[in-house]
C-alpha cells in the first residue's frame, strides 16, 4: 500500500514535469498594470529651448469624454479676457514677505528632462525673487511619499495631481487656504470646479496652458491621399466629422487597401462612450459624489458600435498599435495630443514626413455637444502643512502660462495646434474609471474593454451587467473615503 | 547546549551573550518593534492625514470586521492564496528536488547548468522581473493582460489544445488556471534547488555504497536513503517556500492590501488586512509543520 | 562501465554479466540523453527571458518593428545602451548602489554574524523571546510598516531623550535620517537591515553546528568569548560568510522599495530600473515603442550583469558552502 502511494506521487511529479516543460501561460495579476493605467505627466528633452512643457502621455484609457450634465459645469468656458489680470498686475500684487522664499515642487521626473521648464522657472525667480526647489520622486511611490511627507511634517508646496480622485485629495488642502483670488479670468474655473469636494476646491488649472493634452484623432495623410479618401480636417470644418463617417471611411480603406492594412487602432474602445459624455464612473462635483453609470443605455450603445466595427474588420482588435500606425499600415489612431509634440518620438516617422494629421475626436451622430474627458495630471494641488503655500498661486500663474513658453514650434504642425486650441473651449467631464483597481476589485477597465470589444451586440448588455456590482462597490468605497474630507 | 549550571561561572558566561546581541536588540527596538506596534495600532484605528501628524481614532476591530464581512474580495483572495499554496508547494518541492538530483550528477557542463538554474534568484527577486512583466514588452511566457494587451500563449498554448480536444469549458477553465501557474512555479524554484543541491551533497556517499551492497534498487535508494537524509532540508525548503508564496506580490491578498495602501492611501484597512493574513499564515504554517513532523519525520527516523 | 571479465566468456554467468554491463551502457546513454533533454527544457524556460533581453538589447529599432526579424537581428547597435544609460543616470545610480547599498550589505554580514553567535552559543534570559522576534523579523515584509518606519527615520530618537530635551529647549533635536546614507548604514550596523533576519538565521544554524571543542579549548586557554569569536570561529566560518555575502549582495543590489521611500536624493540603480518606463517617457519616447523596449532590455542587462558575473565566479564555492553551513546538514 505504501508503495502504491509512492508510485502515485511519482506519477504526479512526472506529470508536473511534463506540464512544466510546456511552460504554459502564466497568469499574473500585474500589479504594475494599474500604475500604467493612468496618464502621467512628463516632459521631453529637446535640444532647443523652444518649449518647455510637461506632456501628458496617455495610455489606452485616454479618450475624449463628455461633461456630465449633472455637473455644475455646463457649457465650455471661453477664454474671456475681460477679467484677466496681466502678469504685471499679478507681479505687483505679490506680498513682499514672499520675496526670497522657496517653493518646493514635488515631481516624479527630474528637472533635467523638462527642458524649457527650467527656463520658465528661472525667469520666474528673476522676476519675483521667489526660488523654486524641484524635488524628484518616483512615479510608483509618488502618492505614498506625499502621505509620508505630510504626516511627518515635511510637506512639499506643490504636487501634481497624479490621481484626480480621493486617493490624493486626502493629503491636500483647499485652495481657499492660499489667500489668492482665483476669480482672475486666467484660471479655468470650470475645470477647477470639477476638483471640488464638499464645496472646497483642491486643484488649480490655468486656461491657456501648454500642459493640456486632449484626446484627438490622428490620421495618416499619405494613406488618405493614396486611396482618395476625404480629408478628415475638411470634414471637421464642415461639421461632418462623425463616428459613422469615420467607420465608413475605415471600411472603405480596408477594402481598397487590402488585408495588411487596418482601419483604426483604438486606445481601448471606450472612447466612443466618452464622446457621448458618459463612462463607468464619473464624479459629480455638485454632490461631491462618485457616480456609477453602469445602467446608462448609452454605454451599451457605444460598445455595440465598437464591437460591430471590430467584427466587421473596420476597427482593429489590436489596441494601441502605435508602431503599426507609425509604420503606415493603419489609417486612424486616437491618442492624446501629446503624440503630436514635435520633439517626441511617438509617431516620429509620420511627423517627420508631415503625414500626421490631427483632428478632434469624431462626434456622435445626432449629438451637438463635443464632450471630452478631463485628463489626470492636469491640475496642481497644495498638500496640507505646506510651508510656503501663499507663494504657490503666483508661481503657477507664471509657470503654467503659455505666454512664457514658445508655442510656435511646439506641435508638429499648425493643424495640431488649431485642434488643441479648439478643444480648450469644449465641454469637459471627469473620468474616474481609474478607481477600478484590479487588485482590489477583481477586474480593471482593461479587462472590461477586452471583453466588450469582442462581444456580440446582443450580449453586450449582459456582459456589462457582470461588472455592475463591482463598479457599485468601488463607487461606495470611494464615496466613503470622500467623507473624510469634510 | 544544555549544560548543568555550575554556579556562577556559567551564568556569567551566558550573560556575555548579551554583549553579542546588544546591538541587535537596540536595532530591533529602534527600527522594528516600534513600527510593528504602530502598524498594529493603525489596524485598530481610523486614520486621517493631517499636517505633520496622523490623526488616530480608535475603532477597535471595525477594520477587521469590514475586511471580513463587507469587503468584496478579501475572503476570495484568502481562499485563493491558501489553495494556491496547497497546490503549489508540493510541486515546487518535488520539482526542485528532482532538478537538484539531476544537477547533482556528474555530467559535462553541470557547472553551467547550475548557474542557469540559479538564474531565477538573480533575476526574479529583482526589479528586472517587473520590467519583463510590465506589458510593454512582447515576451511570451509572461502573460500580461494590461497595457497593450498583447496576450501570448506560452511555448505551447494549453488553452488552444484543450479547446481543440473539445473538453467542456469548466474543465478547460480549471486546467488553464492550474497550468497558468506552472511557469511561475518554475521561476520560483531557484533558492530551493540550491538548498536541495547542498543537502544532497552533504549526504555521505558511504550510505549509497552500503545500500548498493544491500541490493537496493535506485527507486528504493531514493525513498529509503536520500529522502530521510534530507528531512531537515525538506523542512527548510517547506518553510522557505511557504514564506515566499505568502509574501510575494503575486499573492492576491498581498496585492489587494498593497493596492489599498499604495493607490488609495488607506493605511488602517490595509494594515488590518495584512495582520489578519499574517495570523492566518502563521496558523497554516504551524499546521503544515506539525503535520510534517508527525507524518514524515516519524516515518523516516 | 567496463565489464570485468572474470569468467570464461561462454559461461552463463559471464553472459549475464555481459548483458548486464551492456544494458548498463545503453541505460547510461539513455539516462544522459534523458538528463540533457530534461535540463534543456527547463533551462529553456529559465533562459528564455535572458535570451530575449540580450537579443533586444543589441537590436535596432527597425529590426524590432520588422515582422520578419524574430531572433536574429539584421543590424546591431549600442544605441539602446546609450539610451538606457541616459535614462537611468547610470553613473550616479551605480554610485548609490555600490557605496550606499552594497556597503551596508557588507556591514550587515558582520553585524548579523555577531548577533547570531550570541543567539547560538549563549542561553541568557530572554533569549527565547529573541528567537521568536527573529522569526517575526523574517516574516514581516517592509511594506506593512513603511509609514511608521518613515516617521521613525524622520524623528530618530534615542530612548526618547532627544524629544524631552528638545521640548525643553524648544528646538527640534531629533535626528532626521531621511535622505542620508545613514538610513541604510545604521540599521545594517544594528543587524536590522534588509533581510537581516534571514542572515542571522543562517549564521545561527551554522554556529550551532560548529564543533564546541575548539571554543572550549580557547576558553580554557583563557581567551574571552569575544577573542574566541574573532580568532577561532570567524576564520573557520568562511563558508557561512560567503553564503550570506552572496545573498546580501543580490538583495541589496535589487532593493528598490526602501531607497525609493527613504533615500530620494540619489536613487540607486534598482529604483531607476523599476521606474524605467516612466523615465524613458520623460525623454519623449512612447512606452510601447521599439526604442523604449530595447532600451529597457539593455538596462536590464546592465543591471544584472555584475551580479551574474559575481555569481559565476563564486558559484562552485557557493554551492559547496551552503552544504557546510549546517542549515541543510
Amino acid at each position: 500500500m505504501k508503495f502504491i502511494g509512492k508510485k502515485i506521487i511519482c506519477v504526479t511529479m512526472a506529470f508536473a514535469m511534463l506540464v512544466a516543460i510546456c511552460g504554459c501561460k502564466s497568469k499574473d495579476t500585474d500589479e504594475e498594470g494599474s500604475d500604467y493605467d493612468v496618464e502621467y505627466v512628463y516632459e521631453y528633452v529637446s535640444g532647443d529651448n523652444s518649449s518647455s512643457s510637461s506632456n501628458e502621455s496617455t495610455d489606452s484609457t485616454e479618450k475624449t469624454g463628455n461633461s456630465s450634465k449633472k455637473n455644475s459645469t455646463t457649457t465650455s468656458g471661453s477664454s474671456t479676457n475681460s477679467k484677466t489680470k496681466s502678469w504685471e498686475e499679478i507681479k505687483a500684487s505679490i506680498p513682499s514677505k514672499l520675496k526670497g522664499t522657496t517653493i518646493t515642487f514635488y515631481n516624479w521626473n527630474p528637472s533635467n528632462s523638462f527642458t524649457g521648464s527650467s527656463k520658465a522657472i528661472a525667469a520666474f525667480t528673476k522676476e519675483t525673487g521667489i526660488k523654486v526647489n524641484w524635488v524628484t520622486g518616483t512615479y510608483d511611490d509618488y502618492i505614498t511619499k506625499i502621505t509620508a511627507m505630510v504626516a511627518s511634517g515635511d510637506s512639499p508646496d506643490i504636487i501634481r495631481m497624479r490621481d484626480t480622485n480621493v486617493n490624493i485629495l486626502q493629503s491636500l488642502q483647499p485652495i481657499s487656504n492660499l489667500g489668492y483670488d482665483f476669480t482672475d479670468g486666467a484660471w479655468n474655473q470650470e475645470l477647477m470646479n470639477l476638483y471640488k469636494v464638499n464645496g472646497k476646491t483642491y486643484g488649480m488649472i490655468l486656461k491657456d496652458t501648454p500642459y493640456f493634452f486632449p484626446a484627438v484623432m490622428y490620421y495618416n495623410r499619405s494613406l488618405i491621399s493614396r486611396y482618395n479618401l476625404e480629408d478628415p480636417y475638411n470634414l471637421w470644418k464642415q461639421g461632418k466629422w462623425t463616428w459613422k463617417k469615420m467607420a465608413s471611411m475605415c471600411s472603405e480603406f480596408v477594402s481598397a487597401a487590402g488585408t495588411e492594412y487596418e482601419g483604426y487602432t483604438m486606445p481601448d474602445g471606450g472612447e466612443y462612450m466618452r464622446c457621448m459624455g458618459v463612462t463607468y464612473i464619473t464624479y459629480d462635483a455638485s454632490k461631491s459624489k462618485y457616480v456609477s453609470h453602469m445602467d446608462d443605455t448609452r454605454i451599451v450603445k457605444a460598445w455595440q458600435f465598437v464591437s460591430k466595427n471590430v467584427k466587421e474588420g473596420n476597427f482593429s482588435n489590436t489596441v494601441y498599435n502605435l508602431d503599426g500606425f507609425d509604420n503606415g499600415t493603419i489609417l486612424f489612431h486616437a491618442n492624446s495630443a501629446i503624440s503630436s509634440i514635435r520633439a517626441h518620438f511617438h509617431v516620429k516617422k509620420l511627423i517627420s514626413n508631415g503625414d500626421l494629421g490631427t483632428v478632434p475626436m469624431p462626434t456622435v451622430d445626432g449629438q451637438k455637444t463635443y464632450y471630452q474627458e478631463l485628463g489626470e495630471n492636469i491640475a496642481f494641488g497644495v498638500p496640507k502643512g505646506a510651508k510656503n503655500k501663499e507663494a504657490v498661486p503666483y508661481f503657477l500663474r507664471y509657470y503654467l502660462d503659455c505666454a512664457n513658453y514658445d508655442m510656435n514650434d511646439f506641435y508638429c504642425d499648425s493643424q495640431a495646434k488649431e485642434v488643441v486650441d479648439w478643444c480648450r473651449n469644449q465641454t469637459f467631464f471627469t473620468n474616474m474609471d481609474v478607481l477600478l483597481d484590479k487588485s482590489r476589485y477583481g477586474d480593471s477597465v482593461h479587462d472590461m474593454s477586452y471583453l466588450l470589444r469582442q462581444t456580440e451586440s446582443a450580449q453586450i448588455k449582459s456582459n456589462l451587467d457582470k461588472y455592475t456590482a463591482m463598479v457599485a462597490k468601488c463607487v461606495n468605497d470611494s464615496n466613503k473615503s470622500l467623507e473624510s474630507l469634510k | 547546549m544544555k549544560k548543568k549550571t555550575k554556579g556562577n561561572l556559567d551564568a556569567n558566561k551566558n550573560k556575555i551573550g548579551y554583549q553579542f546581541v546588544a546591538h541587535w536588540i537596540l536595532g530591533l527596538l529602534m527600527f522594528f518593534i516600534i513600527p510593528i506596534i504602530d502598524s498594529i495600532k493603525y489596524s485598530l484605528t481610523n486614520i486621517t492625514i493631517a499636517a505633520g501628524e496622523l490623526k488616530f481614532k480608535f475603532i477597535g476591530i471595525e477594520n477587521y470586521r469590514q475586511m471580513l464581512l463587507s469587503d468584496a474580495k478579501y475572503l476570495d483572495n484568502v481562499r485563493d492564496s491558501v489553495s494556491t499554496m496547497f497546490s503549489s508547494v508540493p510541486i515546487i518541492i518535488a520539482l526542485s528536488l528532482i532538478l537538484a538530483i539531476v544537477l547533482n550528477q556528474k555530467f559535462k557542463g553541470r557547472l553551467i547548468a547550475r548557474s542557469i538554474f540559479f538564474m531565477p534568484v538573480i533575476i526574479a527577486t529583482g526589479v528586472v522581473m517587473v520590467l519583463l512583466k510590465s506589458g510593454y514588452l512582447r515576451v511570451p511566457l509572461f502573460n500580461v493582460t494590461s497595457g497593450a494587451e498583447y496576450e501570448y500563449g506560452g511555448l505551447i498554448d494549453f488553452n488552444e489544445i484543450l479547446l481543440k480536444l473539445n473538453f467542456p469549458s469548466s474543465i478547460n477553465g480549471l486546467f488553464a488556471k492550474y497550468l497558468s501557474n506552472v511557469f511561475d512555479l518554475i521561476w520560483s524554484c531557484g533558492v530551493q534547488i540550491i538548498l536541495f543541491l547542498s543537502g544532497l551533497q552533504s549526504i555521505s556517499p558511504q550510505l549509497y555504497e552500503v545500500s548498493k551492497i544491500e541490493g537496493a534498487t535506485k527507486w528504493e535508494e531514493f525513498w529509503y536513503v536520500t529522502i530521510p537524509m534530507l528531512k531537515d532540508v525538506i523542512l527548510l525548503v517547506l518553510i522557505y517556500t511557504m514564506i515566499q508564496l505568502f509574501t510575494s506580490l503575486d499573492n492576491p491578498v498581498v496585492a489587494q492590501a498593497y493596492s489599498i495602501m499604495k493607490n488609495n492611501q488607506i493605511y488602517d484597512l490595509s494594515s488590518a488586512m495584512l495582520w489578519g493574513y499574517f495570523v492566518l499564515v502563521m496558523a497554516v504554517m504551524g499546521i503544515v509543520l506539525l503535520l510534517y513532523k508527525q507524518l514524515c519525520l516519524k516515518r523516516w527516523e | 562501465m567496463k565489464s570485468i571479465k572474470i569468467f570464461n566468456s561462454k559461461s552463463p554467468t559471464a553472459k549475464k554479466l555481459d548483458t548486464y554491463s551492456a544494458n548498463k551502457n545503453t541505460a547510461s546513454i539513455f539516462l544522459s540523453i534523458a538528463r540533457y533533454v530534461f535540463l534543456f527544457s527547463f533551462g529553456y524556460i529559465l533562459l528564455y527571458p535572458l535570451i530575449y533581453m540580450i537579443v533586444h538589447a543589441f537590436q535596432s529599432a527597425d529590426d524590432f518593428l520588422d515582422p520578419t526579424v524574430q531572433w536574429v537581428s539584421k543590424t546591431y547597435t549600442f544605441d539602446n545602451f546609450k539610451l538606457a544609460a541616459k535614462t537611468v543616470d547610470l553613473y550616479k545610480s551605480a554610485f548609490t548602489s555600490i557605496f550606499v547599498l552594497l556597503l551596508s550589505g557588507l556591514v550587515e554580514v558582520f553585524s548579523c554574524g555577531i548577533a547570531a553567535y550570541g543567539l547560538a552559543r549563549f542561553n541568557f534570559k530572554g533569549k527565547k523571546i529573541l528567537d521568536v522576534i527573529l522569526i517575526l523579523n523574517i516574516l514581516v515584509p517592509t511594506t506593512v510598516i513603511i509609514i511608521p518606519t518613515y516617521i521613525n527615520f524622520r524623528y530618530m530618537d534615542i530612548a526618547g531623550i532627544l524629544n524631552i530635551v528638545g521640548t525643553i529647549l524648544k528646538k527640534e533635536l531629533r535626528l532626521n535620517l531621511l535622505d542620508t546614507p545613514f538610513v541604510f548604514y545604521v540599521p545594517s550596523l544594528l543587524a536590522v537591515g534588509i533581510q537581516s533576519g534571514f542572515f542571522i538565521y543562517i549564521f545561527k544554524q551554522f554556529f550551532k553546528g560548529f564543533p564546541k571543542e575548539l571554543e572550549e579549548a580557547a576558553s580554557i586557554d583563557g581567551a574571552s568569548a569575544w577573542k574566541t569569536f574573532f580568532k577561532i570561529v570567524i576564520p573557520s566560518s568562511g563558508v557561512a560568510v560567503l553564503t550570506v555575502f552572496i545573498f546580501s549582495v543580490i538583495w541589496h543590489w535589487n532593493e528598490y522599495y526602501r531607497p525609493a521611500m527613504f533615500y530620494s536624493t540619489n536613487y540607486p540603480l534598482a529604483v531607476k530600473i523599476k521606474d524605467f518606463f516612466t523615465l524613458v517617457q520623460g525623454l519623449g519616447y512612447n512606452v510601447y515603442s521599439a526604442e523604449a523596449v530595447n532600451a529597457a532590455m539593455a538596462a536590464s542587462i546592465m543591471f544584472i550583469l555584475p551580479v551574474l558575473i559575481m555569481y559565476m565566479i563564486m558559484q562552485r564555492k557557493f554551492i559547496e558552502s551552503i552544504s557546510q553551513t549546517g542549515i541543510v546538514g
